[in-house]
């Protein structure tokens, strides 16, 4: 796993660009926008209480397999409700479009907490 | 994140570079709402030179395209990639905000 830095996010997506540029691009494409959209989330949403941050990431190229691990309160990010992408433009609000097509770009995911850590496994 | 904007009779455009991503989004949101107070009849938002779009990215195009409507103004992307293309029509944002591949081509249309 590869230690995700929430205060340099930035840096952290650049280290993962780096590990799928030799990929399709349309792979690389998806890996990147999966990663951004749940370390994200994780980072902006995730409820760490007193926790030191903790959150980590693994690519697991020969078998498609993302995997997301962190210390922050037990959630299931997979029970968002989805928004409803049918709406007009007057009724649609931002937010929940992430989770939403991570979901859609994904094969199937699985969530679990164990030993105080929330881990996604995205397989793609 | 760098943007270029052209005015001509009757429109203008915005062209972005780079990545609409989670980093670049919210600097991109703010150029886009000072360029949409021009009020021009016609905005094209030019993608052609942009590689990465994400959720943060769509939030952006979304707030730009509900202050064009305020605005009456005819609110346009064009030059997605097909990544773009997908991250775009997958949202549903086709539903509301027409895409074309140029801006030739959107001219011609519009």
């Amino acid at each position: 796993m590869i230690p995700i830095s929430a205060e340099n996010l930035q840096e952290s997506l650049i280290n993962i660009e780096r590990d799928v540029k030799h990929l399709d691009q349309k792979l690389s494409h998806k890996i990147m926008f999966i990663a951004e959209e749940i370390i994200t989330n994780i980072i902006r949403h995730g409820d760490f209480g007193t926790n030191e941050k903790q959150i980590s990431f693994n690519l697991d190229i020969k078998n498609n397999i993302l995997t997301f691990r962190d210390n922050a309160k037990e959630f299931n990010m997979l029970t968002h409700p989805d928004p409803d992408i049918t709406l007009d433009i007057k009724e649609r609000v931002p937010g929940g479009l992430g989770i939403y097509l991570t979901k859609k770009y994904a094969k199937s995911i699985k969530y679990s907490y164990e030993n105080g850590f929330n881990i996604l496994k995205v397989y793609i | 994140m760098k943007t270029e904007l052209y005015e001509e009779d009757g429109y203008i455009v915005l062209k972005a570079y780079g990545k609409l991503d989670t980093i670049h989004s919210p600097e991109f949101t703010k150029t886009l709402q000072e360029v949409l107070q021009k009020r021009s009849p016609l905005f094209l938002l030019d993608l052609s030179e942009v590689s990465f779009l994400s959720s943060s990215g769509l939030q952006a195009l979304l707030i730009g395209a509900k202050t064009s409507k305020q605005n009456n103004t005819e609110f346009v992307v064009v030059g997605m990639n097909e990544m773009l293309n997908d991250v775009f029509e997958m949202s549903g944002f086709n539903n509301f905000i027409k895409s074309f591949n140029s801006q030739k081509e959107a001219l011609e249309s519009l």
